[in-house]
């Protein structure tokens, strides 16, 4: 990343900062501490474990729902780009699918399977599986058909074709739908994890509300936020900037 | 190769049910290493004609042979350029030939090697219809189809590629047949000039461009050859 715009973005983040401390000035510690104590009280639970302990068992569920979302999508999207049939049958259950709210997925997940692995992990699959379904149907869909027809023409195998002409044209709607879908994930893996878990950052939190223990509340809502602030900039960003680095700079 | 386009009729059926005789009983030969120019007014059936060659369409009368032998997919290469060079963006110059097959003789020859690396985004269109020349030049093929491949390109930078291909034209073993609706282009390129009437196609006129390969576009037995070519397409 260019220094300036670094510059920029480290200065977005500490606006953040100075802005919640003006706010925690006018009220009192136990209605909203400031960034300090919240901090310190951070580092204690990374120190004696318990943050990673739960952050671990959240970030699994998502991953494995996440994941399993995926594979259908793929497959289901891109067969609803590809035929009329599979386009009618399947648009509607999507759109059935990107209505119904999240919290709604996670109360049914734990009435369904109760207190175990599977309800979050269910919650997130059928939360995930519309967004990335649409964004892979869409993307199939607006394939260029001139240059399909050029593979054909110059008798290309089809694993090249698949590799060199559908997926590179498809992963950026991939990535758009992964953006959204883990967004919506980890708000559904916190509302699962407090309804009917006995670990996870959702449980945490939900634990030190019962104790209203404001401090505890934040230091997890925060953690977990950094956590998924680092993932967006270590993971997906470079992905995004290998992926259409063949595209010219275009500033507007 | 020596190619035969011998009695080929094609119809079309329309969405409506009635159906539309594109192609009826057309003939044309060219020679081995050949280069004919097919000039005819737009919709009168060129690219059903290039579609037939590339194998993506099957003619419902005649037959086509190359190398006298019945097209065939899998025995005869065609090499295919299109209007727009239909490249893969997100790949570099010499991805996008090997796509098709082997790279560096042939962006030698088209003058590419110093942009081999690069995306197809960053050349001028010109530079990338070339790429697509290479591309399909990779095959080595039998035939060469070339559809309109300058018409979108701005004048100057289509003269320049004419003249470009003209100068490679003898280092490829091909048998080019060259579309277009450009009358000065279709003398300038080829030996042979086929004119094409309106639907249901047939050749209305075929001419030879008795000029050396080392010609001029504005040599005055060119522009008179136009002449002759627009007067045949019905020119006013």
């Amino acid at each position: 990343m260019k220094p300036a715009r670094f510059a920029a973005s480290a200065l977005s983040v500490a606006s953040i900062l100075v802005l919640w401390m003006g706010i925690a000035a006018f009220f009192p510690p136990t209605l909203l501490p400031g960034p300090g104590v919240v901090f310190r009280r951070l580092a204690e639970l990374v120190a004696t474990g318990d943050f990673w302990f739960h952050l671990r068992a959240t970030v699994q569920r998502v991953a494995l729902g996440f994941a399993g979302a995926f594979v259908v999508s793929v497959a289901a999207g891109t067969l609803m780009g590809a035929r009329r049939l599979a386009e009618s049958v399947l648009s509607a259950w999507v759109l059935v699918g990107l209505t119904i709210p999240g919290l709604c997925w996670a109360v049914l997940a734990v009435m369904w399977f109760g207190i175990t692995e599977t309800a979050p992990v269910f919650a997130i699959f059928v939360v995930v599986l519309p967004i990335l379904m649409l964004n892979i149907w869409q993307g199939t869909k607006s394939l260029d058909r001139d240059l399909i027809e050029m593979a054909r023409v110059f008798r290309t195998p089809w694993p090249s074709v698949m590799g060199n002409v559908v997926l590179p044209q498809l992963l950026p709607f991939c990535l758009a739908g992964a953006r959204l879908g883990f967004a919506l994930g980890w708000k559904v893996v916190v509302l699962s994890e407090m309804l009917g878990l006995s670990s996870g950052v959702g449980y945490m939190i939900n634990r030190s509300f019962s104790a209203y223990s404001m401090d505890d509340v934040l230091a997890w809502t925060v953690g977990f936020t950094v956590v998924m602030f680092a993932f967006e900039y270590a993971v997906m960003l470079p992905i995004e900037r290998r992926l259409v680095r063949w595209r010219p700079v275009v500033e507007f | 190769m020596k190619l035969e386009f011998l009695g080929i009729g094609k119809r079309f059926v329309r969405a409506d049910g009635r159906s539309l005789d594109v192609l009826d009983d057309v003939s044309f030969t060219v020679e081995p290493r050949g280069f004919v120019s097919l000039v005819g007014p737009s919709g009168c059936g060129k690219s059903t004609i290039l579609n037939l060659l590339a194998g993506l369409l099957a003619p419902d009368r005649g037959t086509i042979r190359i190398g006298g032998h019945p097209l065939d997919r899998r025995r005869h290469r065609i090499g295919y350029v299109f209007q727009k060079p239909r490249l893969l963006n997100w790949r570099t110059v010499r991805q996008n030939v090997e796509f098709a097959l082997r790279a560096d003789g042939v962006l030698a020859l088209v003058g590419l090697t110093p942009f081999a690396d690069e995306f197809p985004l960053t050349l001028s269109g010109g530079m990338q219809q070339r790429v697509a020349i290479a591309r399909a030049l990779a095959i080595e093929p039998d035939v060469l189809l070339m559809d309109e491949p300058f018409s979108h390109l701005d004048e100057l930078t289509a003269r320049a590629q004419r003249r470009e291909l003209l100068r490679f034209r003898d280092k490829i073993e091909a048998t080019v047949l060259f579309v277009t609706h450009n009358a000065l282009e279709a003398v300038y390129l080829a030996d042979r000039v086929f004119v094409l009437g309106a639907r249901p196609t047939r050749i209305e006129a075929a001419f030879t461009v008795e000029a050396p390969r080392t010609r001029e576009i504005d040599e005055p037995y060119v522009l008179q050859l136009q002449r002759s070519v627009l007067a045949a397409l019905g020119a006013p």
